[in-house]
């Protein structure tokens, strides 16, 4: 009985590691503030690896009071965005954020951010796994 | 070669040259005739006055947005900054980039300048009362909408289009989004030449 349960628990955290390592965020980057300003952008490519869809539920740093996923869209010359609450990435397939479309939105940094400083950022997965990312913050120019 | 071979080479290379020499803009819609522009006050980033006539002899480059907007609004900035970087080899001089906030709730002139200076030195920045700022919208067809609902970090709907004026500080020119550095290095020499 004890080895069957030891073994459940290892196929689980299995699981949850091959959930986590077939999300990849390729070429990530998190623009410091520009001056005077309290908002930021990120852009990747997200590509999903595995043979599952997965969504990215929530974003959290605890160099920004909060982290969103959010799209531009031009319609009729006007340019919106939309706050995407849920970013569902299809099973061997990518989601491209990138600038004038869908990209992360950074709110309010808990301290001065310098370019090159350590930006963590921890991804809540739809399968109940986390995925933490440190990135340097990059200058827009 | 023969005269008429002559003929038609020198045709064909004439017929090219005309062409070249003769091309339009691309990516704007220049007006027929511009659009004198009705009085406006606005605050410039250093408090200063901001009216018709502080457009007046120079070309200036208006963009509608607000510094709370992480993607689209700096992309164009930089572009616009990138393109006048370009320029300043094939022109003599080149117009200037003004950010006009439809944000004036969060963006003080202190913000403004603080934002617009990280483009370039000249980039500067405008608001004022949206009483003021939709006499001067108004008048370029340009729409905003503040969405208060959302909140503390609420975003701006606005339009994405770019606004040359002209010397005598009339609507020339617009350019429709997306934009691309490219097409303001290509449409803007050929407008002023025009003019």
């Amino acid at each position: 009985m004890r080895s069957l349960f030891s073994m459940s628990i290892l196929l689980f955290l299995f699981a949850c590691d091959s959930q986590k390592s077939a999300l990849t965020f390729d070429d990530l980057e998190v623009y410091a503030p520009l001056p005077g300003n309290s908002v930021t952008s990120g852009y990747a490519k997200i590509k999903n690896n595995g043979n599952e869809g997965i969504t990215i539920e929530s974003i959290t740093s605890p160099d920004f009071k909060s982290v969103e996923i959010h799209e531009t869209i031009i319609s009729d010359g006007i340019a919106r965005m939309i706050e995407i609450e849920n970013l569902f990435i299809p099973q061997n397939d990518a989601v491209l954020l990138e600038r004038g479309g869908k990209h992360f939105m950074f709110f309010e940094p808990t301290s001065s951010i310098s370019i090159g400083q350590d930006i963590k950022l921890s991804i809540e997965l739809s399968n109940d796994s986390n995925i933490d990312i440190v990135v340097p913050a990059k200058s827009r120019f | 070669m023969t005269l008429p071979k002559k003929i038609l080479s020198l045709s064909i290379i004439a017929t090219f040259i005309l062409g070249c020499s003769s091309k339009s803009p691309e990516y704007s819609t220049v007006l027929t005739k511009p659009i004198k522009l009705d009085e406006f006050m606005l605050t410039a980033d250093d408090d200063s006055v901001f009216s018709n006539q502080s457009l007046k002899d120079k070309w200036s480059l208006l963009f509608f947005g607000y510094t709370h907007c992480p993607d689209v609004c700096p992309l164009t900035l930089h572009q616009l900054a990138q393109a006048n970087k370009e320029l300043a080899d094939k022109l003599d001089w080149t117009p200037d980039i003004i950010m006009v906030s439809v944000d004036p709730d969060r963006d003080t002139s202190e913000i403004l300048q603080k934002y617009v200076r990280s483009f370039g030195e000249n980039v500067s920045g405008v608001t004022g009362k949206n009483e003021e700022l939709d006499k001067l919208t108004s008048q370029l067809g340009i729409f905003y909408n503040a969405n208060k609902h959302e909140g503390e970090n609420y975003s701006v709907n606005h339009s994405a289009a770019v606004i040359l004026i002209n010397k005598n500080a009339e609507f020339h020119a617009v350019f429709s989004a997306p934009h691309s550095i490219e097409h303001f290095v290509s449409d803007l020499p050929l407008i002023l030449k025009e003019s």
